[in-house]
């Protein structure tokens, strides 16, 4: 505890159950009244730093080493990024293989953060913090544990069949994809429709969670802002053309293309953290992610989209407290899954030509792509030989700091009483950044 | 019932996520022991450890105290991921200056054993969640898990014939035949000079190696313990034509062949390594 004339800082440290290191660091006034909670993000190692000067296709390799739960993202991002700059036109069946990828990653992304980070929150709210984790679940419910765990390992079988590895895969490069599927690969896939009723009863167990953990549920209030997401024909999409911004306090979506998108954003860094703080124009404080994106909402006629609405029945829409995250996590799932599975069927995965050869060229590129966190962009400036001249990327959280710390701030003068902050105050802190936050490195 | 526990340095926590998508039996090993402190409980104080899994780099001094502290308290010490291991990815921080490095006191990128002592490492980016999962199971059941000595063309399924032209591309150039060795169709490999152990998951689609699981013991037992050399010597050996001097080849992939590495393999004597041209040399 550090004491100023302004008041007294107390230090949460180590946040755990995140990846990443960092802090929250909680303001006092001279009467121990919260005046403010900062998260604070300890390290960022900014790779896209070192690949200048390097040629453009180390890059997808070297930025999928951002952060493993983004990386396939990041990948995809950096190869869209250095197409636009080289002026390259992807294959139909890349694209679709693409897509396939992408959305067994996310939802074997969030199915590991859920089951190791978030889940002991709900399912072990009022216990000691010794038997909150994972294996203290497995102990007294080790049924749906081991129920989780197998749609998980179903999902990375998938991605590992088709993209080689599950974690930092060469599978998407600048042109397309490394390799096609051939026929018997697509009958091994069709293998995940048998996920169905596992997905389902996961759901079902996240509400029975939810509904009984008012403790987590009522503290705070509720967001306010924008949410926003990677949008096609108004649906969230992986890459889709444009950007889609709805409040929450329910005002008319507004979408914007993505050059649009790309002229508003506002850099700032700030003064007690590394990370640095994005805004989008009068958008401001604006959430992405899977809440985000939940919230935008899925196809009325898709499986996930019905059982949306049913959550909708209940919590409200937009689903607006940070503690609905892990349902909306949840829900992407089974619209992944689902969007995997309409994939395969398609059969426009199976196609001769997964990549097209091409030349460098001197120019510059910018892909926004959703990745399992939220909103990522990168962009690229390519010499003629295809070296990079400069490279930035805007991450999730830089997105999502200012709602974070608005929305931590709220929670911390709701639930802490002290400067003496006790296990269930520091938990409940921490879940806010869990849910707001997936991704920290 | 022993107590095991993971401490993450600077990394990306790839390795972690990696021993996660082990799942179940996972979670079920470790339900028979105690965590004593990880980031996948709610306690981090580092306390008695029996076994503890380390990820990422020393990469400032919070990470070297967190690694002294972890060595005091730990009987065993498996470094995990190349990070770990090597340095990995982010040892190429060191070259750049330090206004770009966020923060700024990040500034060591250093192997874990260049601190503390190792007792087992687990090579690769990230390393296969069942490879990690061995290791840890072995070590808590003390019997030695496998030690990978071969490298990924063993594993390879691909056709290979050691007859490359001497001629070279770029992946972006032309789109390599299915089955067939990369390096036999001029695309650069690193299959030969690295270990094995994860199947040759790349190669089998249609990528190349670029090197993540770290040296092959060959390398790291061979005079100059050099990656830069074995590969010249496998090219050498293995090239037809002389259209292009190997040496001229290489130099384009410097980069790429100590992506994991930067420059000092494994072996604890330090070996000397060709080091990778800096900035200002290029």
């Amino acid at each position: 505890m550090d004491e100023t004339e302004s008041g007294r800082t107390v230090r949460i440290y180590p946040l755990t159950r995140i990846p990443g290191r960092a802090d929250i660091q909680i303001l006092f006034s001279h009467n121990e009244e919260v005046e403010e909670a900062r998260f604070r993000v300890l390290k960022s190692r900014k790779l896209e730093n070192i690949v200048r000067g390097m040629p453009c296709s180390y890059a997808p390799l070297i930025l999928s080493r951002s952060c493993a739960s983004c990386g396939l993202m990041h990948a995809l991002a950096s190869s869209i990024a250095i197409e636009q700059a080289c002026g390259v036109q992807v294959p139909p069946a890349a694209k679709a293989l693409r897509e396939l990828v992408s959305s067994l990653f996310f939802a074997s992304t969030h199915i590991t953060n859920m089951l190791y980070f978030m889940l002991p929150d709900y399912a072990l709210p009022m216990s000691d913090s010794k038997v909150r984790n994972v294996f203290g679940i497995y102990n007294v419910e080790p049924e749906i544990i081991s129920r989780i765990a197998r749609v998980q390992s179903s999902f990375v079988k998938a991605i590992s069949k088709v993209a080689g590895k599950s974690i930092n895969s060469s599978f998407f490069i600048p042109g397309g994809v490394s390799t096609g599927v051939d026929e018997k690969l697509v009958s091994d896939l069709f293998l995940l429709e048998g996920l169905k009723e596992d997905l389902g009863e996961i759901l079902n167990f996240l509400r029975t969670l939810l509904k009984g953990c008012s403790s987590v549920m009522d503290a705070g209030r509720p967001l306010r802002g924008f949410y926003f997401g990677v949008t096609d024909d108004d649906y969230p999409s992986f890459c889709g053309d444009s950007l889609t911004f709805a409040s929450f306090s329910g005002e008319e979506k507004i979408t914007l293309d993505k050059s649009h998108f790309i002229s508003a954003i506002k850099n700032t860094q700030s003064e007690w953290t590394c990370a640095e703080s994005i805004s989008v124009g009068e958008y401001a404080p604006a959430l992405t992610g899977a809440l985000a994106r939940a919230n935008l909402g899925f196809d009325s006629a898709s499986f996930a989209g019905a059982e949306s609405s049913k959550c909708f029945e209940i919590w409200g829409h937009p689903f607006s407290r940070d503690s609905l995250s892990i349902l909306a996590k949840g829900l992407e799932v089974i619209r992944a899954w689902e969007r995997a599975i309409e994939i395969i069927k398609s059969e426009s995965i199976v196609g001769e030509e997964v990549f097209v050869p091409f030349s460098f060229s001197q120019g510059t590129g910018c892909s926004i792509v959703e990745s399992p966190a939220g909103v990522i962009v990168h962009e690229v400036a390519l010499d003629d030989e295809g070296f990079i001249r400069d490279y930035r990327i805007a991450t999730p959280l830089d997105f999502n700091y200012q709602m974070l710390n608005e929305c931590l701030s709220n929670v911390a003068r709701d639930v802490v009483s002290g400067i003496d902050i006790d296990d269930k105050e520091s938990m409940r802190l921490m879940l806010c950044v869990r849910a707001l936050n997936s991704c920290m490195v | 019932m022993m107590f095991v526990s993971t401490a993450e340095f600077t990394s990306c926590c790839g390795c972690l996520s990696s021993l996660l998508e082990v799942g179940e039996p996972l979670v079920s090993l470790l339900s028979e022991h105690s965590v004593s402190f990880s980031e996948l409980v709610d306690f981090q104080d580092i306390s008695p450890s029996d076994v503890t899994i380390v990820w990422g780099c020393i990469g400032d001094e919070e990470d070297e105290r967190i690694a002294n502290e972890v060595s005091r308290m730990s009987k065993k010490i498996i470094a995990a991921g190349s990070c770990a291991v090597y340095g990995g990815i982010s040892a190429r921080m060191q070259q750049l200056p330090s206004k770009e490095r966020v923060p700024s006191s990040l500034s060591r990128f250093e192997p874990v054993d260049a601190y503390i002592p190792v007792d087992l490492y687990v090579p690769g980016c990230p390393p296969p969640g069942r490879i990690l999962f061995e290791a840890l199971k072995g070590t808590l059941e003390d019997y030695t898990p496998i030690h990978y000595d071969y490298t990924v063309c063993s594993e390879c399924k691909r056709k290979c014939e050691k007859k490359h032209t001497g001629r070279w591309f770029k992946r972006n150039e032309r789109i390599p035949v299915e089955g067939i060795c990369f390096l036999d169709q001029g695309f650069l490999c690193m299959g030969p000079v690295t270990r094995g152990g994860c199947h040759a998951s790349c190669t089998s689609r249609g990528a190349a190696c670029i090197g993540c699981r770290g040296p092959s013991d060959t390398v790291l037992l061979s005079h100059l313990h050099s990656l830069y050399s074995d590969m010249l010597h496998y090219i050498s050996i293995s090239t037809t034509g002389k259209r292009a001097k190997p040496e001229k080849t290489l130099e384009e992939y410097i980069d790429l062949l100590y992506l994991f590495t930067l420059r000092d393999p494994v072996t604890k004597e330090r070996p000397r390594e060709r080091l990778p041209r800096t900035k200002e040399e290029k």
